[in-house]
């Protein structure tokens, strides 16, 4: 009521001008934060494919490992998948023929929800080396929706409940 | 130099527990129940581990309201809508992990503080009956909660995944899975201690809350809050913006409580789209007034202490039910009565103290000031 | 000009508009093809169902204790009459009235107590009567699983004990009042003659009681303390009345929802019944401390047409069921509006 009159008209410039970079500061921070959130949480879903494509060759065996996630055995033919956050990532392909593991690094468009990545491909350098990958659908079969519970539930209720069926 | 021992007289006995019946009455019945419950110790301290850092935030954000003399801030399930609608939107567009949950909270915080703003203007409005006014505008807000979440999402407002909206194209499913936050910051720093596994990051942001109101207490604002808890009217004339500084305490009060709510839920690791705040209020309440705090006076040790006796209770209560009268339902219903018939208690024994007090005040006035005229009553205070 | 104003500032805003809701919904619902005269039959009939419920919160208004958010600890008394009744095997008037007699004992023993416990918290009545009245509630819902109730009708079939949550009245007192004389107009509209008289009754009964030495008293106690003590009447004794009173008639509330209902429900069903009726009596026009026969019937009209029309009404419009949202924005918005109006300065 009057509080905040008093704080607004006899506030010396001194404490506006604090208070303007104080709302600046939590702005940022505010912005910041939610940008940070925004980018590096963001789930994607790398589907790894060990199958042949385009005149590549799939590979025996193999063993891969996105970033820091326990890796995956891949044998001919075989497609796994990976949850992963943020766009970029470093993939290890590790052949299991004695050679070194190959790295190499990927980077997703942001939007992208699923995308296959050809392990040949990136094996051989072939660039992109993923793509989209569309499932059509990317919902479970709608079950039987259940509406949520009436607040005071039976105390305005009109229509009997089923008769008291044990 | 030290006092000689001395048993405590028959009186300061009484006393203490004219203090702390509801604490006592408590921690007697949960006595008898964790032997009957049949629990091992282990277990029961695992789950009052989880439960510490799944509840003790929202918990701790009814102390301001009860500082700045509003009582308990039943409006909380406000702060703990907002925080729903925060993971709502982590969920849809697919921001995972601690990450996700920042989000949420990024997200919940504007509508924290708006629902807040709004909580503290009514309850301005109902000076001398706070609680029970927060506590309908609970479900008011359940209405407008709904409303929006169950007709405006997916329709006006963009929900882009199709597998958290009903199969009718708008509105949000009434079981959200929150795969993608699931215990994200309970995972974060994880403890294992023996047999025992502590969240520890989710431990490190309950104690910087805890910090945080300690340091608050002693800020301007903290000070003014106590002040008008004790004396509104004494405030006012001493220059304290009276108003202002409750929507403030209520304001901060939904901004914690969405925040613990995003805590609960990822701990839970699935969220009832429209029934997961509706007993929010409830629990927190029960718990803080367990842990010996009244309405008026409320501090760390009250909220930690009553998490773990009420969680105690609601570990051991149902096997204990169904040992004893052969039925978990018994015990379910059993905890239930109990944390209501706490809250009425407490916040009876308080109304109660409060009367006598004011009554002995008022005939030492009458004794000295004779045939004064009753004071006028304070705005809108009447009941 | 000014007079219309302070009416309309008196009556409130908020109720204004929800008249208007209602007879807008009545307009509205020839043009989406709603049967009205369907519809007003349900609405008769549910006024008088939910009507002594409301009715059972003036007593405690006018003595100054608040809205009477404890209401379920009378529901509770008539929850135990209704099933004592049955399990004594009445059945028809004989069981009803006998559901009613036994009520009222259990309704005064709480009632009672309850008023005691109030009388010891003036002030913040409401909040606690809420709480007591929840914790009631559940600390019955465990009795129902472990008192020696042995009809086969009540309990639950495979164990043999404790209730059911929920038990049909067909074959006891379904409808008894209901259909008690009732009249029926072509095929969609029947007046229920003996509910409404049951109510009638009642609300002239609680009319009669306001009017008498005692609730007189008890209406002076609640508008002026002070006044009153100065005449030498007990304030805790009136309010101890008003609560026993409203205990009462809640018992008996419930026993003829029920009966319209056609079932008893149990556990945990009880809890929120007092906000409906709240909310009922405030849209009728009553305030935290002032509520008047007038209060209780016009607001259960409008509450319960708001109930009964909304889902068929607003469904046809939006295509969508909305009515949950509106009942609950409008009743508790009801309820909040009353808590935060400045009461007037009693003179």
């Amino acid at each position: 009521m009057s509080g905040k009159e008093v704080a607004g008209a006899k506030a010396p410039r001194r404490i506006a001008l604090r208070r303007v970079v104080a709302l600046a500061l939590v702005a940022a921070v505010y912005l910041g934060a939610g940008a940070w959130a925004l980018i590096s949480g963001k789930s994607h879903t790398i589907l790894v494919d060990n199958k042949p494509v385009g005149g590549l060759e799939a590979f025996r065996l193999l063993e891969v490992s996105i970033g820091r996630q326990e890796p995956l055995e891949l044998g001919r033919g075989e497609r796994d998948k990976f949850a992963v956050q943020g766009q970029r990532h470093r993939v290890k392909i590790d052949l299991m023929n004695g050679t070194d593991p190959v790295e190499a690094t990927i980077a997703l468009p942001y939007d992208a929800k699923m995308v296959l990545l050809s392990l040949p491909k990136l094996v051989a350098g072939v660039e992109p080396a993923w793509e989209p990958f569309e499932t059509g659908q990317d919902a479970p079969a709608p079950v039987a929706d259940e509406l949520p519970e009436e607040l005071f539930g039976a105390a305005i209720d009109l229509a009997p409940p089923e008769a008291g069926a044990d | 130099m030290k006092t000689p021992f001395k048993l405590p007289s028959a009186a300061r006995v009484r006393r203490f527990a004219a203090d702390n019946v509801v604490v006592l009455i408590f921690l007697s019945v949960t006595a008898i129940a964790v032997p009957s419950s049949n629990l091992s110790a282990s277990y029961i301290i695992q789950d009052l581990l989880t439960r510490y850092g799944r509840n003790a935030f929202l918990v701790f954000s009814l102390l301001l309201p009860i500082m700045a003399g509003m009582g308990i801030n039943f409006g909380m399930v406000l702060g703990a809508m907002a925080g729903e609608i925060g993971l709502i939107f982590a969920v849809d567009q697919g921001i995972a992990g601690v990450q996700g949950l920042l989000y949420a909270v990024l997200v919940g915080a504007p509508i924290a503080v708006l629902l807040g703003w709004i909580a503290g203007q009514v309850l301005n409005r109902a000076r001398g009956r706070e609680m029970v006014t927060g506590y309908i505008l609970g479900f008011f807000m359940d209405g407008v909660y709904q409303f929006v979440v169950l007709y405006l999402m997916g329709a006006i407002i963009p929900i882009t995944s199709k597998a958290i909206t009903l199969s009718r194209g708008y509105g949000i499913r009434n079981t959200l899975g929150l795969d993608s936050v699931r215990q994200s910051l309970d995972k974060l720093l994880k403890l294992e201690l023996g047999p025992f596994d502590l969240p520890m990051a989710t431990y490190l942001v309950i104690a910087l809350l805890a910090l945080f109101i300690v340091w608050f207490r002693r800020t301007k604002l903290g000070q003014d809050m106590r002040a008008i808890g004790q004396d509104q009217t004494v405030s006012h004339s001493a220059g304290i913006p009276v108003e202002r500084t409750r929507i403030l305490a209520i304001v901060i009060s939904t901004l914690l409580a969405m925040v613990g709510q995003i805590i609960f839920l990822q701990n839970m690791g699935n969220m009832a789209t429209y029934n997961a705040h509706r007993q929010t209020g409830f629990f927190a309440a029960a718990a803080i007034l367990v842990g010996g705090a009244s309405v008026a006076k409320a501090t760390i040790p009250n909220v930690l202490v009553g998490v773990g006796l009420l969680h105690l209770m609601y570990i051991v209560v149902p096997p204990a039910g169904a040992r004893l009268f052969g039925s978990a339902q018994i015990g379910e219903y059993f905890r239930d009565a109990m944390s209501y018939a706490v809250i009425a208690l407490a916040l009876a024994l308080h109304a109660w103290r409060k009367r006598a007090n004011a009554e002995s005040a008022r005939a030492g006035l009458r004794g000295a000031a004779s045939g004064a005229v009753q004071p006028a009553k304070t705005e809108g205070g009447a009941e | 000009m000014n007079k219309l104003k302070t009416a309309v500032a008196d009556f409130g805003w908020p109720r204004i508009i929800i008249f208007f809701f209602v007879v807008a919904l009545f307009v509205a619902a020839p043009l989406v093809g709603v049967r009205v005269d369907g519809a007003l039959s349900d609405v008769l009939s549910r006024f008088g169902q939910n009507g002594i419920l409301v009715l059972a919160l003036v007593p405690m208004v006018q003595a100054g204790a608040g809205l009477n958010f404890g209401l379920p600890v009378g529901i509770i008394a008539g929850l135990l009459g209704g099933t004592l009744s049955m399990q004594f095997g009445l059945s028809g008037w004989a069981g009803f009235l006998g559901a009613v007699g036994i009520s009222l004992p259990f309704a005064v023993l709480f009632g009672w107590a309850y008023g005691l416990l109030l009388n010891k918290v003036k002030g913040e009545e409401m909040t606690i009567a809420m709480y007591v009245g929840f914790s009631m509630v559940t600390f019955f819902a465990i009795l129902w699983l472990l008192l020696p109730y042995s009809s086969p009708n009540m309990v639950w079939g495979y164990s043999g004990t404790g209730l059911r949550t929920t038990i049909t009245l067909d074959g006891y007192w379904t409808k008894i009042l209901n259909d008690f004389l009732a009249i029926r107009i072509g095929r969609f509209f029947v007046f229920p003659t003996g509910l409404l008289a049951f109510f009638a009754a009642a609300t002239g009964t609680m009319w009669l009681f306001l009017r008498s030495k005692t609730g007189t008293a008890m209406t002076a106690v609640g508008s002026n303390p002070d006044f009153a003590r100065a005449g030498g009447v007990s304030s805790d004794r009136m309010r101890l009345v008003s609560v026993v009173v409203s205990t009462v008639f809640g018992a008996v509330g419930i026993l003829v929802y029920q009966q319209s209902y056609g079932f008893i429900q149990l556990y945990q069903a009880p809890l929120y019944m007092a906000f409906p009726a709240v909310a009922a009596i405030l849209l009728g026009g009553a305030s935290v401390n002032k509520a008047s026969m007038v209060n209780v019937l016009v607001g259960t009209f409008l509450f319960q047409a708001i109930l009964t029309m909304t889902p068929n009404v607003i469904n046809s419009v939006l295509q969508t069921d909305m009515s949950e949202v509106i009942r609950i924005v409008i009743s508790n918005g009801m309820i909040i509006y009353a808590l935060t109006r400045k009461t007037k300065v009693s003179k």
